[in-house]
Order: structure tokens, then C-alpha cells, then sequence
């Protein structure tokens, strides 16, 4: 009997990392696979080299378990990393003979530009304003570094500007980055 | 015409019945197969005692309590596997499905994988191994090397050609290519399948019935089907032709003349046309090349380009919810007008080659001389060496294994038995001293029984509407 499913079409056209591993020797420990929705969305190319993938061997569809791989996300290594989304239908594994391919592009990928910003940070008009009329009650001198505040940077595996405490420049609130 | 009559024999059932097995020559000699070295394991202390069907069985039933299987077993019952009587081969098939299951089965062993495979093949059991290794998720034989090539020369020193190509396409799918003599002797299997026992009848779709009911079946998000143009190949005529152009491209062996013949027809039969096209340009327009295919190749190539289906380029796309996998196979086909490009990019390439540029050489036969050749001979002795050293290893491996193994059983049933001994003694001890301690176990009973009162005269009680659930404010303590 003919089926025919009724649904939401499904954005993703690959599949789940571990129907993949599940067919390849010591489920596919060493070998490149990528995310089709990744290679779609950047220029730079995406990809994970397996390192233990652990398939959840009694669940339905073949789509559960554990993985962890080496991350090469837009050019850029991050290290071994867990693999959270290896149940998205989303993966294709990478042809032997294609491995130098993606291999050369992440090498020939050139190195962002880092972001120098500097650090000094203006305060916001209104709490300016606050802080002067407060100032000018209490007869406190004030100048114009006194309402500037460092800036912090919360430093994460995406984000990668660098303060420049050398340079007096200063930014405000509207051309804040 | 003796060399056809003699092929042809070579296929007939009168040959492959077991009084006429020996006529045909095995590939591998002893060698690669190091019979000897592999038969003195059974003098070890502990594969002799072992009854194959009863460890078996034994197993089988601790797995039920434990579930799980130490590698330490598998591989003492994997050694023995050609002991068990086809009755019982369903114990071997059992264990090695419930084996792929546990974590202890990761990462696969050599030496493991081996021992099941031989096992296999010494017990007769052949024909039931092949459907285990075809069904990679459930069973998860991995054959190594060595004993992948013992299995292929069987295979085709019982004229099976049909089932060695099979073997062959594992080979591929694996994609492991650094050991020549399994990629020769895959190449060989894939070969002789081509000469004598591929059907090389396309299946066609099954039509579909417009009276049949249709079954709707709402789901959440319908998963788009995808072909990986692997692991998904059904066709066989496309599993031969990708492991004939892959094995070919990878082997060392060959003259690189037969290499691109066998390249030329793997992509004919795989129907990647654009690329052999590619190909043949390539090796054309490289003027340093003597002789660039084969006549038998081009050929078969041009048999198979003329043959090659087409789709329709106008066709309506199939709605999303009828899609499957086959419409996604569909839309692989080329249009006729690439076809036609195809056709006529061939047909001037094939003008280009000069005369002697495509010798008339036989592929069967060729593939017969690599397989007499010195080199293969070189490389079965270099096998057969590597197998002993590694053989010794997994030995030495196995001994050390089953000591700590041994060690650790030992303990643990050391510690059950004086468990029992102690809670023995403490209802000897309690026998002894009843009358000593009768006011203490007096007081015992007493709460015990208080307890349960306290527990019957508690009444369930349900607020009122209004007043159930509310959590009471806690008092902060400062």
C-alpha cells in the first residue's frame, strides 16, 4: 500500500550522524563528516573528524547516543568537542578521496581580522546626566574622564576582540560595537 | 576456443561438486594462510578444554543477568566457532548480535574479528557468515585484512563468484585501501563476477497502481529521503561499477593501462558518464601515455553510455509527501540532452585515440597473470609474515587478559563467599545470645509495631477547594 505522509516539510537533507557511523568500522572513528546546512550557510568550511562516537543501539530509527569529534567550524579548530546535534538529520559523511579537498580549504582559509576596541566606555546620556546633577550638588569636580568606564570583554570560543589599552580613544553609546 | 571451453567449464556445478574441488587452483598459497601456525592455538591450555557449544550456551544464559559480554569470552568462544555443528551455529550468531550491543565491543578487534571469520570459514559455515557481514549495524563483523582475503579465496576457489563480488563491495563501502593483497583480491572477485555471473538486467520501479488505496499517515515533520550514493546503492550493477573503478584506481599492482580500463568500464556500469568523459579527455590528451585502454573497455563503455536511461527534465517534481528514495535515485539519471552531449564528447575522443593506443587485450586473462606474477608472490610471503607477528601478539594479548580476568572472578566470588559466612555467623551469633539480648529485641519489636500503627491510623485528608497546593511561607532563619 502506498504511503502518504501529511507534515511539516523537514529543512534538513542528510542523516543522523549515527545511521552513518553505525555502517563504518569502529563506527567511524577517524573519518570527516559535515553538516549540509553549515557548508550551505558559510563560505568556510565545516567539519567534524570523529574521534568516539557511541551509538544508542536499542533506540527506534538508529538516531540517539553520544559523539565527540575534532571541530573545524568556518576554518577555525576548536579542539575535540562533544557532538550535542548528532541526532539532526543533517550530516554527510565526506568520500575518501574528497578528504584533501575539505583539507586544503580550512588551510587556505585566511585568519579573521582580530577586533581592537578600545577601552574606555562613555556612560549612557540619562545616567550621565544623573551623575553630573549629583555631582554638582554635593560641589565635586568632574572632568572628562570621570564618567568613563572600562570595558569588559566576555571572552568566549566565538567571540575574539582585543581591548587596545594604549590608545585615549574613546567610543560612546551610539557607535559602541 | 580451448580457453572459452575450459571458462566455461570452470563454472559448470560438475567442477565445484567436492570430488572436483581440487582441480581448481586456490589463489593463496600456505604461505599467506599460515595453516599451521594457526592450528597450534587449539594446543593452548585454555582453547583446549573449551566445548564450543556448551561455553556457548553458558554464555548465552550469564548474558542474561549481566548483559553484557567480557571480550575475554568472545574471544575464547570466537576460536572455537569450528567446532559447533551447523545445528548450533545459531549459538555463534547470537552471541555476536547481542556482542555488537555492548560497549565492550568498541573498538573492534583484529584479533576477535579473525578468529570468527576463520572459525567460520573451517567449520563449513560460509554461507550463513556472508548475510552477518552484509548486515553491518546488527552484527558488526568487520573482517581484518587477513582473514578478508582467506574469505575471498575461498570464495573463489569454490567458483562463488556471485557472493565474492559481494565481499568485494564491502570492501569498497569500508573504504580502506592501504593493504594491496585484499584490494587484488577483491579486484579479482569483482572481475570474474563481471565475466561470468553479473545479470546485468535493470531493475525497473515497481508501477504503481492507481486503484490502490493510499494510506495517509500524518507525522510531525516529514524527513526528506537522501541517497548517499554508499552505504544506500541497491543496484548492483552500481556497486560493481563503483568497486571496480575504486578497487582499480587504489591497487598497485596493475599496468596502468588495465588500471584505466577497469576505471573506464566501473564508471560505465556506475553511469557517472560526466567523469569517465573527464577521464578519458585526461588520459587522451596525455601524449606520454603508449596505450591508454584497453578495446574490450571502450567497448563496453559505449554499450553502456548508448543504454543509459534517461529522465525527464520537464517532469512535474514529486510532492514532498510521496517522495522516496528511488525519486531521488530518478533525479541522478541524465536528461537526453546530456546524454547526447556525453555521446557525441565520447564519440570524438574515441576518434582522437590512435591505432595502437588500444591494445586487444582480455581482462580475465590479465587478471590471471598479476595473480601468477612474482610480486603477488612477494606479497603473500610479506602477508603471511605479518599475520605470524601479529598472531603472536594476540596470544601474548589474550594470556595477559585472561590472567587479570581470572584474578578478578576469583575475587569477586571470594567476596560472595564470606558475604554468606558473615551473615551466617550473625544468625549463629543472634541463636547464641537470644536470652542475653531479649530486652533489646523487646524494645525492636515494640517500635516496629508502633510504626505501622501510627501509619494505619493516619486518615487521608483532601483540603477543601480553595486551600490545596498552597505552599506554606518558610521563616527565614538569620
Amino acid at each position: 500500500m502506498p504511503v502518504k505522509y501529511i507534515g511539516r516539510e523537514s529543512f534538513f537533507h542528510g542523516k543522523s550522524l549515527f545511521q552513518i557511523a553505525r555502517n563504518l568500522k569502529n563506527f567511524g572513528e577517524g573519518r570527516l563528516v559535515y553538516r549540509v546546512s553549515f557548508s550551505k550557510r558559510y563560505e568556510e568550511p565545516s567539519y567534524y573528524r570523529l574521534t568516539s562516537v557511541k551509538p544508542d543501539m536499542n533506540a527506534k530509527g538508529y538516531c540517539k547516543g553520544t559523539a565527540a569529534g575534532e571541530k573545524i567550524f568556518r576554518g577555525e579548530n576548536f579542539g575535540i568537542c562533544n557532538i550535542d546535534v548528532g541526532s539532526k538529520l543533517d550530516w554527510r559523511l565526506i568520500p575518501k578521496e574528497e578528504e584533501h579537498i575539505w583539507l586544503d580549504a580550512a588551510a587556505k582559509c585566511s585568519s579573521k581580522t582580530v577586533k581592537v576596541i578600545p577601552d574606555k566606555l562613555e556612560l549612557p546620556p540619562l545616567m550621565k546626566k544623573l551623575f553630573m546633577e549629583d555631582y554638582d550638588v554635593h560641589e565635586l569636580d568632574y572632568d572628562g574622564s570621570t564618567f568613563q568606564v572600562e570595558r569588559v570583554i566576555n571572552k568566549d570560543k566565538f567571540n575574539h576582540a582585543v581591548i587596545n589599552r594604549t590608545s585615549t580613544e574613546t567610543v560612546t553609546q551610539d557607535s559602541a560595537v | 576456443m580451448a580457453t572459452s571451453m575450459i571458462r566455461r567449464l570452470g563454472t559448470s556445478k560438475l567442477l565445484r561438486s567436492p570430488r572436483f574441488r581440487h582441480a581448481e587452483r586456490t589463489i593463496l598459497s600456505d604461505a599467506f594462510k599460515s595453516e599451521q601456525v594457526w592450528k597450534e592455538r587449539l594446543t593452548y591450555p585454555f582453547f583446549e578444554k573449551i566445548n564450543a557449544k556448551e561455553f556457548g550456551i553458558e554464555m548465552l544464559t550469564q548474558f542474561e543477568q549481566n548483559k553484557n559480554f567480557s571480550p575475554v569470552d568472545v574471544q575464547l568462544f570466537a576460536n572455537k566457532i569450528q567446532d559447533l555443528s551447523e545445528s548450533f551455529e545459531y549459538v555463534a550468531s547470537n552471541i555476536l548480535l547481542r556482542y555488537r550491543h555492548c560497549d565492550s565491543s568498541v573498538p573492534v578487534r583484529d584479533d576477535i574479528m579473525h578468529a570468527i571469520v576463520r572459525g567460520y570459514i573451517d567449520g563449513g559455515h560460509i554461507n550463513k557468515l556472508l548475510p552477518l557481514i552484509k548486515d553491518k549495524a546488527q552484527y558488526g563483523i568487520f573482517p581484518d585484512e587477513h582473514s578478508m582475503c582467506l574469505l575471498l579465496d575461498q570464495l573463489l576457489e569454490d567458483g562463488d563468484y556471485a557472493r565474492a563480488a559481494q565481499m568485494a563491495y564491502e570492501v569498497m563501502l569500508q573504504e580502506e585501501y592501504d593493504y594491496q593483497m585484499r584490494n587484488l583480491l577483491a579486484l579479482t572477485a569483482a572481475i570474474k563476477h563481471f565475466c561470468y555471473t553479473m545479470d546485468f538486467v535493470r531493475k525497473e520501479r515497481d508501477p504503481v497502481d492507481p486503484d490502490e488505496d493510499i494510506e495517509y499517515v500524518a507525522v510531525k515533520v516529514i524527513t526528506n529521503p537522501y541517497y548517499d550514493d554508499h552505504f544506500d546503492i541497491k543496484d548492483e550493477r552500481f556497486l560493481l561499477g563503483k568497486t571496480l573503478y575504486n578497487l582499480s584506481k587504489n591497487t598497485a599492482m596493475l599496468d596502468p593501462e588495465f588500471s584505466r580500463s577497469l576505471q573506464l568500464i566501473g564508471l560505465g556500469l556506475y553511469e557517472k558518464f560526466e567523469l569517465a568523459n573527464q577521464l578519458l579527455e585526461d588520459w587522451v590528451k596525455d601524449s606520454s601515455l603508449k596505450n591508454v585502454v584497453y578495446s574490450e573497455a571502450l567497448k563496453h563503455y559505449e554499450d553502456y553510455l548508448n543504454d543509459a536511461p534517461t529522465r525527464d527534465p520537464e517532469a512535474e517534481p514529486v510532492s514532498m509527501s510521496d517522495k522516496t528514495l528511488d525519486d531521488e535515485i530518478e533525479l541522478l539519471k541524465l536528461t537526453p540532452t546530456e546524454k547526447g552531449n556525453c555521446i557525441s564528447k565520447f564519440e570524438s575522443l574515441k576518434s582522437s585515440l590512435k591505432e595502437g593506443q588500444t591494445p586487444d587485450v582480455n581482462i580475465e586473462d590479465k587478471i590471471n597473470t598479476v595473480l601468477a606474477s612474482s610480486a603477488f608472490k612477494k606479497l603473500e610471503k610479506s602477508g603471511g609474515q605479518t599475520f605470524t607477528t601479529n598472531f603472536k601478539s594476540w596470544m601474548e594479548k589474550l594470556k595477559v587478559d585472561l590472567d587479570s580476568y581470572i584474578t578478578v572472578v576469583n575475587k569477586q566470588n571470594k567476596m560472595v563467599e564470606i558475604h554468606n559466612k558473615l551473615v551466617a555467623l550473625q544468625e549463629r551469633e543472634e541463636l547464641l545470645r537470644y536470652f542475653e539480648n531479649s530486652h533489646i529485641l523487646k524494645k525492636i519489636t515494640r517500635n516496629m509495631e508502633e510504626e505501622t500503627k501510627e501509619e494505619e491510623d493516619v486518615v487521608e485528608y483532601v483540603a477543601p477547594p480553595g486551600q490545596r497546593n498552597i505552599k506554606k511561607a518558610k521563616k527565614k532563619k538569620f
